[in-house]
């Protein structure tokens, strides 16, 4: 029992990074991005390619991979997330020029089912619809675990990995990158009016989606220690969604609490219900139907889902009763030939 | 107050924009010299807001040249002409709704290349706060100004109308533009707070911006603008005075008479 709640947090840590990555493109920039799991597939691909030995392919075992550099954990996973990240930025130079919603989807989405294709397909890139597999467990060469305590390290290594994304994104949101995209998402006609690249700026906030969900894929991989074309669909990416919506669009630890909800805490509550989990139907597709459900119900609900977006606020400014709420204005005063109203607080007096 | 001729901010040359069969900007010459607080009038569909579409890079002209400040402009993108020194409002205000007036205020201090991932990650925390209190006080300075600090924290979606052309005003006043391209400011405001744009237009000018500003009320064009341009049918029918134009046929029948050219 122990032993299964530590999976389903592990997973549930590495879900929430990749909800915090679809955050990005979706909550801060405001763009839906349906390939968000093809960069998520990106990353676990290149870490594990990155980390396996040469492949030996042999009549009996005809699939091979690229690569097979056998890197050690740390320097796949960052170079992995670099990989996401030059994909996104390929795929946003052509998704991003036109600058409709529809057009980045239709993209996007023709973009992961392209990807799932080759990948599936040609048995000497990724090894075909096998996949890739045979890991040996990451950093354990070195600390030498038994299964019980590695499971124990690898969750606190998600959580650790967790808590720095959540760190890293916080820092970007709150900086001037960050309100500018959100302003790029509010309007994008008056952003560019104040000076905003919109395609550059969506490029980047693009990129580093995807890098987010490369780091993220990157983990689950060295986790499954196995990855194949049957593990990321356009269903992940819904759940994914489903996530931020019921989280909280832009809100960073809404989304993290979202994605626990919809994808690790329901579907185990839904355990307690063998009449639903035992249905050969509906039992499997619990977490898809939950999602799916949450989006309906918060959208029509709570639109701004469960931690709504800060907004930044200033408290520095002293009780607000000194300053008059209303404008100094009003239809009874004189005003002065110049048309400038003869107002009588001290504050119309020192700026007129 | 501006005497003396040094070579126009702004000098627009045979611009054309058409849509379709519709000559929305039909060969427009103007210009407008720094320091200057002009006029731009017409009837409706005269082709005023597409001149401001085409000067702020929002809309390319089919031909034609912008000079602002001595470089030619025309095509450029939007976020170019800005950083020229060129800042526009528009005529429907478009606040960042979502957003707090205090971060709509943020958002239009120019960020001068400063709004990178790197810079985000990489500057010291200590410096990241000093600039955001730096940015902070200029943007409640301006919000005082303009009568939005008691509604700093507010969401931008939840003023009225007259306060989001409020807001437009104290954005652009962020941005210390060379020139302000000011769209039907007045459009739907209550007299209180036409009072109020009326005086954020001085504070513009008087803090050295070039105002050109597209106008239907005229008592108003009169009493704040040295000079007027006057467009009709996508071209300019006259320049002057309001005083002088009054009386000047084309303007009459184009505009100030009973029936519009349109």
């Amino acid at each position: 029992m122990i032993q299964y709640t530590v999976t389903v947090c592990t997973v549930g840590a590495i879900t929430a990074i990749l909800v915090l990555g679809v955050n990005v493109s979706w909550g801060w920039v405001g763009q839906i991005d349906l390939a968000y799991y093809a960069y998520v597939a990106i990353g676990a691909y290149a870490a594990m390619v990155l980390e396996l030995p040469r492949a030996h392919p042999s009549p009996t075992t005809p699939n091979s991979y690229i690569l097979g550099l056998h890197w050690p954990f740390i320097p796949s996973v960052l170079v992995a997330t670099a990989v996401g990240a030059a994909a996104a930025l390929v795929v946003g130079t052509i998704a991003l020029r036109r600058l409709r919603g529809d057009y980045i989807a239709i993209i996007t989405a023709c973009t992961a089912l392209m990807l799932t294709a080759v990948t599936s397909v040609d048995n000497h890139l990724l090894g075909g619809y096998i996949g890739v597999y045979g890991l040996a467990e990451p950093l354990n060469t070195a600390l030498h675990l038994g299964p019980t305590g590695y499971s124990y390290f690898y969750l606190g290594l998600c959580i650790f990995c967790l808590l720095l994304a959540y760190l890293v994104l916080e820092r970007i949101y709150k900086s001037p990158f960050g309100r500018s995209l959100r302003a790029v998402r509010e309007n994008d006609t008056a952003a560019a009016a104040f000076g905003r690249n919109l395609f550059w700026l969506r490029l980047r906030g693009y990129a580093l989606g995807g890098a987010v969900g490369a780091f993220g894929g990157a983990l689950f991989a060295n986790y499954l220690l196995a990855w194949n074309p049957a593990s990321w669909s356009l269903t992940e990416v819904t759940l994914l969604i489903a996530g931020v919506v019921v989280g909280g669009q832009a809100n960073s630890r809404g989304v993290i609490i979202g994605s626990v909800l919809i994808e690790s805490a329901l579907p185990q509550i839904s355990q307690l219900f063998p009449l639903l989990t035992s249905n050969s139907t509906i039992g499997p597709s619990i977490a898809s139907i939950l999602g799916a459900g949450g989006i309906i119900v918060m959208l029509r609900f709570r639109p701004g889902g469960i931690l709504r977006e800060r907004r930044a606020i200033d408290r520095t400014g002293g009780p607000e009763s000194l300053v008059p709420h209303v404008p100094a204005v009003s239809f009874a005063r004189p005003t002065t030939a110049t048309g400038v109203a003869v107002g009588t607080s001290s504050e119309v007096e020192r700026d007129a | 107050m501006h005497d003396g001729a040094p070579a126009p901010l702004l000098e627009v040359r045979g611009l054309r924009k058409h849509f379709g069969g519709v000559k929305a900007v039909d060969g427009c010459d103007f210009e407008v010299r720094a320091g200057e607080m002009v006029g731009l009038i017409g009837p409706n569909g005269a082709g005023k807001s597409t001149v401001v579409e085409l000067l702020s890079g929002l809309l390319k002209p089919d031909a034609g040249t912008v000079l602002f400040d001595g470089r030619a402009i025309q095509g450029l993108p939007p976020h170019r002409i800005f950083a020229a020194g060129l800042s526009r409002c528009f005529q429907l205000a478009k606040p960042w709704p979502r957003l707090s007036v205090l971060e709509n205020l943020l958002i239009a201090i120019p960020p001068e290349g400063k709004d990178t991932i790197w810079r985000a990650l990489l500057t010291p925390p200590s410096r990241v706060r000093a600039a955001e209190r730096a940015a902070r006080d200029r943007a409640l300075a301006i919000a005082e100004q303009y009568r939005l600090y008691p509604l700093r924290n507010d969401y931008a979606y939840t003023l009225s109308g007259g306060q989001r052309r409020l807001l437009e005003f104290a954005r652009i006043a962020l941005t210390r533009p060379k020139l302000a391209l000011l769209d039907e400011p007045m459009a739907g405001v209550n007299p209180v707070l036409q009072v109020e744009i009326e005086r954020g237009i001085r504070n513009l000018v008087e803090d050295g911006t070039t105002v050109l500003l597209i106008e239907h009320n005229l008592g108003f064009v009169e009493r704040i603008c040295d000079r007027v341009i006057v467009m009709v049918e996508g071209r300019v029918a006259a320049t002057g005075s309001l005083a002088e134009l009054r009386d000047n046929p084309i303007v009459q029948d184009a505009y100030l008479g009973v029936v519009g050219a349109a």
